[in-house]
């Protein structure tokens, strides 16, 4: 693999050094530079991961403690999100169905919309803004303030204990969160309805599980989980190379948001390919 | 120029530096984007011993030992602690030697996220030698009275003076009893008591494990108190280098600037 370095890259530590042949690109535009330097970054970032996720010490206190940190605290924020969303749609869809007598299929084709798309992008990218940002800002901080090199020198392993735990999490928690949005905008959407009409919760319950399939679930869980891997090693990433002082805190808690969010959109299209090659 | 005394000359002056060298460095260079920080360092660290770095703020006292635990890469030279070459270490290897060598950060390098007792357990806790619950306890509340603030116990490190947050990340790293401690600026920010508590704590802990230290500092009552030789950093290089009392009394103006 061939290593780009921009001419006044200072090296990185020791221990993410492989021998690679360094080619200097300092004849590419600033900005091409550095998105191709940020997507190899990532892209070494992630293979750390997968080689740090099943060394010991496994830091399970850790992991729950971010798992509440990032998924709990997050619940209302995505569940008011989530409500509004479900009832703004049903209120948008009701009058072309009215108008076509398709009243009664309001509920299908909200939860349609909200499982396959809405309720896991809306929720990711929330997530992004809320947790990305976070991530990216306290391991920032934690760069700045010398907190990661402190690990490093004590013989410990920073990135299991700060990377892995909290990759973990959000990827762990995203779904969770995912399936918990998409209930609270079907509650939304029952609102909705009943605002000028009369349908049972039951009724609205059944004709939302009459439609939605196992084929809409599992992609939608399925991108879910990357959605959150995407978030968590974004965030993690930007803040663990974050530049010196409190001015490369923001840029790490900006570009995390800005990255992830980016990365939530591509994951989501290549999700859709996919899926219709498969059903 | 002239230098106080030259090289390698005075190396066994002090009877203690016949003993074994646990840092060599020889001609080592650090450039960052071209701007040369360190141009040819050499020096040697000897079991038991104490040496103070003096430099103008911004000449790379900082980067010089970060080099030494490998948070910073020098470019060229050689460098070898505690046997080890830094050049050709891998992780596992690194990780190792930085469990022999302790690093005391300029700002103290606290977490954030976990009390007082939690950063001092978080070392120990990840060590390879498992230690009980009862041990941790013990070794965690010994160092703590060690720099007096048992008391700041359950704190959070926002809770806490930068002197007391320096304190108790001097006694974060000193509870791992590393074999050569790094101390960037221990003292800075500290009243004279305090500072002087702090000195006493470095001999202390020089006599008692035999620890080799290199102390970067601005205040000369620490290195009056703690040097057993001492080195301006100056151009990139430690040239110039002596006891106290003789870098005190040397008429280079370059020197006395540091002692007036
Ligand atoms: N990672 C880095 N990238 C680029 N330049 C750096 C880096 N680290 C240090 N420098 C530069 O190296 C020089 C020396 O920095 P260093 O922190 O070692 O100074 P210092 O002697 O410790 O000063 P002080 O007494 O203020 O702590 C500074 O000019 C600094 O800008
Ligand atoms: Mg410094």
């Amino acid at each position: 693999m061939i290593k780009l370095q921009r001419k006044n890259s200072t090296s990185p530590a020791k221990e993410d050094e492989v021998n690679e042949e360094e080619k200097d690109v300092s004849f590419l535009p600033v900005n091409v530079q550095d998105f191709f330097l940020t997507m190899g970054g990532l892209t070494k970032f992630t293979g750390q991961f997968f080689k740090n996720v099943f060394k010991p010490p496994f830091e399970f206190n850790e992991i729950f403690k971010q798992a509440y940190n990032l998924g709990f605290k997050s619940l209302f924020l995505v569940g008011l999100s989530a409500f509004i969303m479900g009832l703004v749609l049903t209120l948008q869809v009701k009058p072309t169905l009215v108008d076509f007598g398709a009243e009664s299929f309001i509920p299908a084709m909200v939860t349609i919309s909200i499982v396959r798309e809405i309720g896991p992008v809306l929720t990711a990218l929330i997530c992004a803004g809320k947790i990305g940002s976070s991530i990216g800002a306290e391991l920032g901080s934690m760069k700045v303030t010398e907190q990661i090199d402190a690990m490093l020198v004590s013989g410990t392993n920073p990135y299991n204990y700060i990377v892995v735990t909290r990759v973990l999490a959000t990827t762990l928690m995203i779904p969770v969160l995912v399936m918990y949005a998409d209930t609270v905008a079907m509650l939304g959407s029952f609102l909705g309805i009943n605002l000028d009409g009369d349908v049972s919760l039951s009724l609205f319950t059944s004709q939302v599980l009459s439609a939605i399939d196992f084929s809409d679930l599992v992609p939608s869980f399925s991108k879910s989980v990357f959605f959150g891997f995407a978030i968590g090693i974004v965030g993690c990433y930007m803040g663990y190379n974050a530049g010196e002082g409190t001015v490369g805190v923001g840029k790490a808690a900006n570009s995390s948001v800005v990255v992830a969010s980016l990365f939530i959109f591509v994951i989501d299209l290549l999700a859709v390919q996919i899926t219709q090659f498969f059903i | 120029m002239e230098q106080v005394i030259q090289g390698k000359s005075n190396e066994n002056r002090n009877p203690e530096n016949t003993g074994e060298k646990v840092v060599v460095a020889r001609h080592v260079k650090k450039a960052f984007d071209g701007l040369v920080i360190l141009s040819n360092v050499n020096f040697n660290l000897h079991k038991k011993e104490n040496i103070v770095v003096l430099g103008k703020s911004g000449t790379g006292k900082s980067v010089l030992i970060k080099s030494l635990v490998g948070l910073v890469e020098p470019d060229e030279g050689e460098l070898k602690v505690l046997g080890k070459d830094i050049f050709n270490l891998d992780a596992d290897e690194m990780e190792d030697l930085r469990r022999e060598v302790g690093y005391l950060f300029q700002g103290g390098a606290l977490y954030d996220s976990m009390n007082v007792c939690k950063n001092m357990e978080f070392p120990l806790k990840r060590q390879v030698k498992k230690l009980s619950k009862g041990e941790i306890k013990d070794l965690v509340e010994e160092s703590l009275e060690s720099v007096g603030l048992i008391e700041s116990m359950r704190k959070m490190p926002s809770e806490l003076s930068g002197g007391m947050k320096k304190r108790i990340a001097l006694a974060r790293t000193l509870i791992l009893k590393p074999k050569i401690m790094l101390y960037d600026e221990p003292t800075t920010g500290l009243d004279p008591v305090t500072s002087r508590e702090i000195s006493n704590l470095i001999m202390e802990m020089k006599e008692k494990y035999a620890i080799s230290s290199m102390i970067i500092t601005h205040d000369l009552a620490c290195a009056k108190l703690t040097a057993d030789r001492m080195f301006i950093l100056k151009d990139g290089t430690l040239d110039i280098e002596g006891s106290y009392d003789e870098l005190e009394q040397s008429d280079d103006p370059w020197v006395r600037a540091f002692f007036d």
